[in-house]
C-alpha cells in the first residue's frame, strides 16, 4: 500500500515537516491530537484509502505506526 | 387533477447580534491561531444570545421579519410548529408563548417538538401531513436554538463550531399539480444519544449542586453535566456512515439520479464535515450550499438559514428541485425533497 501521499497530507495536518512524520509519531495532546484532528484524520482516510474508522478506533493509537495498521487492518476485513 | 399541496412560500431568519470571532477563540485556545479556526470550521463569526436572549425571542423575530415583508400576516397563520432543544421552560409549551406573542389566531393549533439538526426536515414532513389531510392551510414552521448557553467557555471545539440562531418558514397549501414538498426519507439510532448530550436539567437527572461540579475532562477543558457534550469524532463517523446511504435512499424513492438534483442544502455542521461529505459523494460544488461563514453551525435552523442565503444569492432558482439532508444530535435523520415553483413566490 502507498502511503506517501497520504503521510504527505498528516504532515501538513499536524503542521510539521513531512520527514519528521515517521510511523514513530506521537498522537497525543502534544501534538494536537485533539477531536477536530481526528476528524481530519478520519476524513484522509477515507478520501485516501477509503476506509471509514470510528472515533474509538482512531483515539487507541498513539502512533502513526498505529494509524498505518488500522487501515491496513480495515482494507482487509 | 390538482390537489392541495403543501408548499414553501416564505423562509427568514433571524440571528443574536453578539458575534464571536475567531481571533477571540484563538485568544483563548492557545493551540491554533485565528486562521487556522477559519480554515477547519468555515466560519469567521458564530452569534451567541445574551442572558435574557432565549430561542423562543430569536424565533419572534423571525417571524416578524415575515410579517414586516407582507409575507403574511398573523391571521393567516392556522398551525404552528416549533421546533427546539432549548425551550423557554418544561411547561408550558413554547410554541403557546409564541402563539400569544406573535398575535396568532386562538384557533390555532400549536405545539413544540425536539429535535436537533434534523429538526427542519421532520418539520416539513408534519407540516406537509396537517396541510394535505386539510388540518392547516397556512402554516408557521419556526427552528430556534441557543445551544450556545450550554457551552462551558474553555471548551473550544464546540464553541468553535455551533452559534445561536432562527429561521421561521411559511408553508402554505396550494393548488399545483406537482409534489412541491416530498417524498421523505427518515431514520433513528438511539444508540448514539450520548455522543451528543446536555446530560443533566431533565428528570432523568435533575439539576443539583453535584451536576454543577466542573472537571476536567482534557487539558484545558472543563465541563460539568450541566454543559453539552459532543464526541465530534464518533458524530463524524455516523455522518460517514449514514449521510450517504440517506442521499441514495431519497434518489431511489424519487426515481431520480444525483444529476438530476438542481441543489443540495445539507445540515450545515461544520466545513470540513461538508466539504469531506461533498467530494465524496460527488457533487458538484456549484450545486452544494456552504452558509457557515457568518453564523456556525446553528443546528435546527442551519438549513432553512441556507435555504434562504440560496435563494437570495440565486443558488436555487424558479423550478428547482433542491434535496435537503440533516442529521446529527439523536442520532437523528432525514431526507426531503422539495421543488421550488415556476414563477417566483419567494
Amino acid at each position: 500500500m502507498d502511503f506517501e501521499p497520504f503521510l504527505k497530507e498528516l504532515a501538513s495536518l499536524f503542521s510539521v515537516p513531512p520527514e519528521e512524520l515517521t510511523e514513530n509519531f506521537g498522537l497525543d495532546p502534544n501534538t494536537n491530537w485533539d477531536s477536530l484532528t481526528i476528524i481530519s484524520m478520519m476524513a484522509l482516510m477515507d478520501d485516501h484509502f477509503e476506509v471509514e474508522v470510528s472515533g474509538e478506533q482512531l483515539r487507541r493509537c498513539v502512533s502513526v505506526g498505529d494509524v498505518l495498521r488500522l487501515i491496513e487492518l480495515s482494507k482487509e476485513t | 387533477m390538482p390537489r392541495i399541496r403543501a408548499q414553501i412560500t416564505a423562509i427568514k431568519s433571524h440571528v443574536p447580534d453578539l458575534e464571536i470571532g475567531n481571533e477571540v477563540l484563538a485568544a483563548s485556545h492557545g493551540k491554533w491561531d485565528a486562521e487556522t479556526i477559519y480554515e477547519k470550521t468555515g466560519i469567521s463569526v458564530r452569534r451567541v444570545s445574551r442572558d435574557n436572549e432565549c430561542a423562543s425571542d430569536l424565533g419572534i423575530a423571525a417571524a416578524k421579519k415575515l410579517f414586516d415583508n407582507g409575507d403574511c400576516s398573523p391571521g393567516d397563520i392556522d398551525f404552528l410548529l416549533f421546533c427546539t432543544q432549548t425551550p423557554d421552560y418544561f411547561l408550558p409549551a413554547t410554541a403557546c408563548l409564541i402563539q400569544d406573542r406573535l398575535g396568532l389566531r386562538q384557533n390555532c393549533g400549536a405545539l413544540d417538538f425536539n429535535l436537533g439538526c434534523s429538526g427542519f426536515v421532520y418539520g416539513l414532513a408534519l407540516a406537509k401531513g396537517l396541510i394535505e389531510t386539510g388540518s392547516a392551510t397556512k402554516l408557521l414552521l419556526i427552528t430556534a436554538d441557543t445551544y450556545t448557553k450550554f457551552l462551558h467557555p474553555s471548551d473550544f471545539g464546540v464553541r468553535a463550531v455551533f452559534g445561536d440562531g432562527a429561521a421561521a418558514t411559511v408553508i402554505s397549501g396550494t393548488n399545483v399539480d406537482y409534489e412541491p414538498i416530498g417524498p421523505f426519507v427518515f431514520g433513528t439510532d438511539g444508540t448514539g444519544a450520548p455522543q451528543l448530550i446536555v446530560p443533566a436539567g431533565g428528570m432523568r437527572m435533575p439539576p443539583t449542586q453535584d451536576t454543577a461540579k466542573e472537571s476536567e475532562v482534557e487539558p484545558g477543558v472543563f465541563r460539568s453535566a450541566r454543559n453539552l457534550y459532543m464526541n465530534g469524532p464518533e458524530i463524524f463517523y455516523f455522518t460517514l456512515k449514514t449521510v450517504p446511504n440517506l442521499v441514495n435512499g431519497l434518489l431511489t424513492k424519487c426515481g431520480m439520479k444525483l444529476d438530476d438534483v438542481d441543489y443540495f442544502v445539507f445540515h450545515q455542521a461544520s466545513r470540513l464535515v461538508l466539504d469531506h461529505l461533498q467530494k465524496k459523494m460527488k457533487i458538484p460544488e456549484e450545486k452544494f450550499s456552504m452558509n457557515l461563514e457568518s453564523c456556525g453551525n446553528t443546528v435546527s435552523s442551519a438549513i432553512p438559514m441556507a435555504l434562504e442565503a440560496s435563494l437570495k444569492k440565486g443558488s436555487i432558482r424558479q423550478g428547482f428541485k433542491v434535496m435537503l439532508v440533516g442529521f446529527g444530535v439523536g442520532y437523528s435523520w432525514g431526507a426531503a425533497m422539495i421543488q421550488f415553483p415556476e414563477k417566483d413566490i419567494l
